[in-house]
């Protein structure tokens, strides 16, 4: 699968279950569901929406969580509403407190230390499905100054796998498609835009969507690691 | 209101399903040939999986899984098979049992254009420009905006900007209408265009995941799309 020597000057990343793992703070949201969606009348238990997930996952649905409530809801288009809403309202306040964000969002082993040498030696950039305000997260992991250019797809209402999103990081910082690599989880969030728009794809085999399988080549990353320390391994090439 | 109405090609006006089931007969021919022994059974089977997987592009991926993850072995096989298919396609004949246009295809667009502009965007390369002037489908249409020839493909929601753009229109101002909630309703309504879902074989198993999925209107047969329009207040 790698075909990969060397990496180009921009590297745009993906965050959660790229940078940082989300899962603790996933498993907290999707408590906070099972009392909400209680709260609508709707019985359901974290291990069923654990097992949701994962069909979710295998789906290619752009979204996690969104599609968990969506189909709980039975497609209600209002509760739909209400309980992302309520969901967002009581998450919010948490992540924002620094300790507790680091706590349910732990960087990835080595992100820091790798994240300072490529910062030494290429232009970063973060492609992220992210509230516009989560530029705030990334200082609390003390990682924001290495990131020459962010693009939240809140802060764009633009949302991958949308590569318009990755057209308006790219605009940015004045680079060809051809000289970015986009690094993420995800075959069809962040791979597959990445492959669309001709730039380098590295995966990373983290989290939860480590499961998914390439539909066809567009979803072939050109290389695949278990961790960010091996991109430095991949740089060097 | 509407001013203009953007039209899918294959699965929307006519019925797709002939076409592939030939070309993956094709295809499985010359793979076998290839030292990659595979039957058109077999496609049929793995289509199901890549559909609920709102894979983009069947075909692609069927080659692409049956040619050993092969590359280039895919390219030259579906190069190959494309250019059979559409050998198949030159005969009028195999034209109407390969593409049968959906019924009433006629009638609808011809009262549609009283109403508003017409387009098509669709994943088709330019081969399908004589085809659609042979089945009288040509004429209804001022844009046709094809992936190939501008190098954007579904589901990027910039294949259909394309064809506003060429049409100089407003994403509020239009309809998408389409076979696949992955391909056609997720990019229109990515853009904030309305959208109408065809649900019609094999496509119709695909479901919304999230809001943006989520068809503005469902229509089960393509002659029912002049009522279901004007009942919506879509069109006068």
């Amino acid at each position: 699968m790698d075909r990969l020597s060397a990496l180009p000057s921009t590297l745009c990343f993906d965050l959660g279950s790229t940078i940082w793992d989300d899962r603790p703070a996933l498993e907290l949201q999707w408590g906070f569901l099972v009392e909400i969606l209680a709260s609508y009348g709707i019985d359901t238990s974290l291990e069923q929406i654990r097992e949701m997930a994962n069909e979710v996952i295998r789906s290619f649905a752009p979204t996690l969580t969104r599609v968990i409530v969506w189909q709980m809801t039975g497609r209600d288009e209002g509760k739909y509403r209400s309980i992302i809403r309520e969901m967002v309202e009581r998450m919010l306040p948490i992540l924002d407190d620094p300790d507790q964000f680091r706590r349910l969002n732990p960087l990835l082993p080595g992100a820091h230390e790798t994240l300072a040498e490529l910062a030494g030696r290429h232009r970063l950039a973060v492609i992220s499905n992210n509230f516009a305000s989560a530029d705030r997260w990334m200082e609390y992991h003390g990682i924001y100054d290495y990131f020459e250019h962010i693009s939240m797809s809140g802060a764009h209402r633009l949302h991958k796998p949308d590569p318009r999103l990755f057209i308006v990081t790219l605009e940015a910082l004045g680079v060809e498609a051809a000289d970015a690599a986009m690094i993420g989880d995800r075959l069809d969030n962040d791979i597959w835009p990445a492959n669309r728009l001709g730039m380098t794809t590295v995966r990373i085999l983290q989290g939860h969507y480590a499961v998914q399988q390439s539909r066809y080549h567009v979803d072939e990353p050109d290389a695949c690691i278990d961790s960010l320390p091996e991109l430095l391994q991949l740089g060097r090439r | 209101m509407t001013k203009c109405i953007l039209f899918d090609l294959g699965g929307t006006l006519w019925d797709d399903w002939p076409a592939e089931l030939e070309y993956w007969r094709i295809c499985a021919g010359l793979l076998t040939g290839a030292g990659h022994p595979c039957t058109v059974q077999q496609f049929i089977s793995e289509s199901t999986a890549l559909i609920d997987r709102y894979c983009p592009s069947l075909s692609r991926a069927l080659v692409w899984r049956f040619a050993g993850y092969d590359d280039e072995l895919a390219a030259r096989i579906r190069k190959e098979a494309s250019s059979m298919i559409w050998e198949l396609l030159d005969d009028n004949e195999q034209l109407a049992k390969l593409y049968p246009l959906w019924p009433g295809v006629h009638g609808v667009l011809n009262e549609l254009r009283e109403t508003c502009r017409l387009g098509v965007v669709s994943m088709h390369g330019s081969r399908v420009r004589p085809v659609l002037q042979r089945m009288g489908l040509a004429e209804y249409f001022e844009a046709v905006s094809l992936c190939d020839e501008a190098g954007l493909y579904k589901p990027d929601p910039r294949i259909i900007q394309h064809a506003l753009d060429a049409m100089e229109l407003e994403a509020a101002d239009c309809i998408m209408v389409g076979d696949r909630i992955d391909n056609d309703i997720w990019p229109a309504n990515c853009l904030g265009l309305r959208s109408v879902w065809l649900q019609a074989h094999p496509y119709d198993r695909q479901l919304p995941r999230y809001e943006l999925d989520r068809p503005g209107l469902v229509i089960k047969s393509l002659d029912s799309l002049p009522p279901a329009l004007r009942a919506m207040g879509w069109i006068a």
